[in-house]
């Protein structure tokens, strides 16, 4: 006789505000409604994921599941723990960011990068099944040896992307053509404040932007005035490349007015911040750079609300949730052809090669004027963004129930 | 890929040029564009060096040492809101000072990891160029000839394989032999470090070759053999040189073809042979292991009493 699965998820650091955390939930969720029972644990949970999760180190002395499913995204103790263990293992693979350009900043989480690529590949010897974010994850794996692999886009979450009265609008205003004219904006002189201020002059750079409201009010808003904003949602960290991003909107405002650049994203160390910070204020351009930090979901849906082209130079990503909630709000989207991107954006979005500025800030211009352009790759880019959702979650349940399947305990 | 797709990609391709071509001529015509990104460029890189490293960062420190941790500083501080105010300051006290404790344990846990993998690296290199081989080869003994049972064994599991069959071995050609007896054709790719040590099977006629059964297996195309028997001198090749042999054997073999690796255990080794041939071959389980992820369907043969005590029979699939 059947008797009801006992599946024990592992994750190294459980928050709720983390692409990681808010797929690891939605995976106990649905585990629950398949009839499982489940337990979530961690190394490392914040205050109101704590209530919804064991400690990991408590594990050894619960009674044995009969399946373990483990959120592998960086090195940790968790994972030589799970490698201990003798139950079926499921790896969920969420991509661990190569640790080099980690080095000079945080040394400690380049080593923890690093411990996890080796755990991952001893993990991959055990692992019966796999799940991973993307084609390009789910190559990882295979080369490490794991023959099923099943590849889910991450869940995403619900209270970033727009309602569903939202995302007609958005269809409405962009496939009926009602977009901003942004070509006025186009800048008639052409002042090389940024070299100058580079070469030690003491030019002060003149405000752009006439605020005509706070951002910051109480009730949150983000008001549009006549600035061109550029977004990047994504933790500060080297291997997202904000520094080029920065270097870009140098070169963009020498031809365009009102532009402005914003970074939404915690700091995961405050060196690679404050470089951040230094090198902007060095090319003069710190007056058009926001640090937003990390904000809530209500602000981050704003910012994308507000944001003209989402815009996106990393040199590595597993799979760039950002990307799909920037098409999602309909933002055309202009990235740099690297890692999953490409495979994120499908035919959305507009690639460039390199991350050079002045490539970069062309390509931006173009979209921003090409009404035609920008159109397409925001109609695009709704569609891509449907496919992730609801359909990913279809997705995640149908490979969870055959993986359970597979598992059924007997008793 | 559709149709649709293809003119997707291929307008993609068009606009990406186009903006190239623009951005390119940009340059061309606003010389300052070019030495402006690299002011930048030389700018952060001036920033970015001379910024702290997070080794300074106590705070950063802590947040990221702790999410890869062994220990966690929090994990014995639950439940102090029903202590008394002396005891709750005492116990936060001790937190913080356990903190530091916490974090530079972490510290070095993970700069352990990192060295640990430099000192990996390392180490596979210097396998890969290791001078002291040839001299080693002139130390211990050549690998034992294999015994009759196990060569009637082989020529057993392959008396009825499809297509010619490669034995890299030691050069005395017991094993080929054997299946010469049994009616197999067979290309005898005998092996030794030292071309003398060759014996018999160098005046056999067959081609046995010296120091190099990677390049021999190279000369067969994909799935040209029906079956590689790797015995003898093979043990005494390190993991990164039996990896490629395995892998180009597997590749020679048909399907449904065999991969036989009939080697003794280095555990069983004993005396000098174990101190100055540590780290080279493989265990059967081992071998068992790259086979199945080459794709092969693999039986081990236990044998009692013979040097080679298990015979790994891979079945290409």
């Amino acid at each position: 006789m059947n008797r009801q699965m006992v599946v024990h998820q592992f994750t190294v650091d459980l928050r709720g505000r983390d692409a990681v955390g808010n797929h690891t939930m939605q995976v106990d969720e649905i585990l629950r409604e398949l009839g499982a029972d489940t337990t979530l644990y961690a190394s490392h949970a914040d205050r109101r994921m704590r209530k919804l999760s064991r400690d990991f180190r408590y594990h050894a002395t619960d009674p044995a599941p009969d399946l373990i499913i483990y959120q592998a995204s960086i090195g940790s103790v968790v994972a030589d723990y799970l490698l201990t263990r003798n139950e079926s293992l499921v790896i969920n693979y969420h991509n661990i960011t190569p640790a080099e350009p980690h080095y000079k900043h945080f040394p400690h989480l380049a080593a923890a990068l690093d411990l996890g690529r080796q755990q991952l590949a001893r993990l991959c010897r055990k692992a019966c099944y796999a799940v991973a974010d993307s084609e390009f994850n789910a190559g990882e794996l295979r080369r490490l040896g794991i023959r099923n692999v099943a590849v889910v886009p991450p869940l995403l979450d619900g209270s970033v992307l727009p309602s569903a009265s939202e995302s007609d609008a958005i269809g409405r205003r962009v496939r009926g053509g009602r977009l901003p004219d942004l070509s006025q904006n186009t800048r008639s002189r052409k002042t090389d404040v940024v070299g100058k201020r580079l070469r030690g002059s003491r030019l002060r750079v003149p405000p752009l932007i006439t605020r005509t409201r706070q951002t910051d009010t109480a009730d949150k808003r983000i008001c549009r005035g006549t600035r061109v904003t550029l977004l990047f949602v994504g933790r500060l960290a080297p291997n997202k490349r904000q520094e080029d991003l920065i270097a870009t909107v140098a070169i963009l405002r020498r031809w365009l007015s009102g532009v402005e650049l914003v970074l939404v994203g915690s700091s995961v160390a405050d060196s690679y911040a404050r470089a951040l910070k230094d090198f902007a204020k060095r090319i003069g351009v710190d007056d058009i750079v926001r640090f937003e930090g990390s904000v809530s979901s209500k602000r981050l849906a704003a910012w994308y609300r507000t944001a003209d082209v989402f815009v996106c130079l990393s040199a590595h990503e597993g799979f760039c949730v950002p990307l799909v909630e920037a098409m999602a709000w309909g933002v055309p989207v202009v990235a740099l052809e690297s890692t999953a991107v490409p495979e994120t954006l499908g035919s959305a979005g507009v690639l460039v090669s390199e991350p050079s500025p002045t490539l970069v800030a062309t390509t931006i211009e173009r979209v921003l004027n090409d009404q035609a352009l920008r159109r397409k790759s925001s109609v695009r880019g709704l569609a891509r963004a449907q496919q992730f959702s609801p359909g990913t979650r279809q997705l995640l349940q149908q490979t969870l129930e055959e993986i359970l399947a597979d598992n059924v305990p007997v008793s | 890929m559709s149709d649709a797709e293809l003119t997707d990609s291929k307008r993609a391709k068009l606009i990406q040029s186009e903006i190239g071509a623009d951005a390119t001529k940009r340059k061309k015509n606003d010389p300052t564009l070019e030495s402006l990104e690299r002011e930048m460029q030389e700018s952060w890189d001036h920033i970015a060096e001379g910024t702290d490293t997070a080794t300074t960062n106590r705070q950063a420190l802590f947040g990221q040492a702790g999410n890869g941790s062994v220990v966690n500083a929090d994990a014995s501080t639950r439940n102090w809101r029903r202590q008394g105010f002396t005891k709750t300051i005492l116990r936060k006290l001790v937190r913080r000072y356990l903190h530091d404790v916490v974090h530079q344990l972490n510290t070095l846990h993970q700069s352990q990891g990192r060295l640990l993998s430099e000192l990996e690296k390392r180490i596979a290199k210097l396998e890969l160029s290791d001078p002291a081989q040839p001299i080693l080869w002139e130390m211990i003994a050549p690998v034992a000839e294999p015994e009759p049972e196990l060569c009637a064994h082989i020529a057993r599991v392959l008396s009825s394989v499809q297509g010619s069959v490669a034995v890299i071995a030691g050069g005395n050609h017991s094993i080929v032999e054997a299946l010469e007896r049994s009616g197999v054709a067979v290309h005898a790719l005998g092996q030794r470090q030292q071309k003398d040590q060759i014996g018999s099977g160098l005046n056999s006629g067959l081609g046995p070759g010296v120091g190099s059964p990677i390049e021999d297996l190279i000369a067969f195309g994909d799935g040209a053999l029906g079956a590689v028997v790797l015995s003898g001198v093979v043990e005494s090749y390190n993991a990164s040189t039996l990896l490629k042999l395995l892998s180009e054997a597997v590749r020679a073999t048909a399907a449904n073809g065999f991969v036989i690796v009939a080697v003794a255990d280095p555990s069983d080794r004993v005396g000098p042979e174990a101190d100055l041939m540590q780290g080279l071959g493989l265990e059967p389980k081992t071998w068992a292991f790259l086979l199945e992820k080459q794709g092969c369907s693999v039986d081990l043969l236990e044998l009692s009493a013979l040097r080679v005590r298990c015979v790994v029979v891979a079945q290409v699939l």
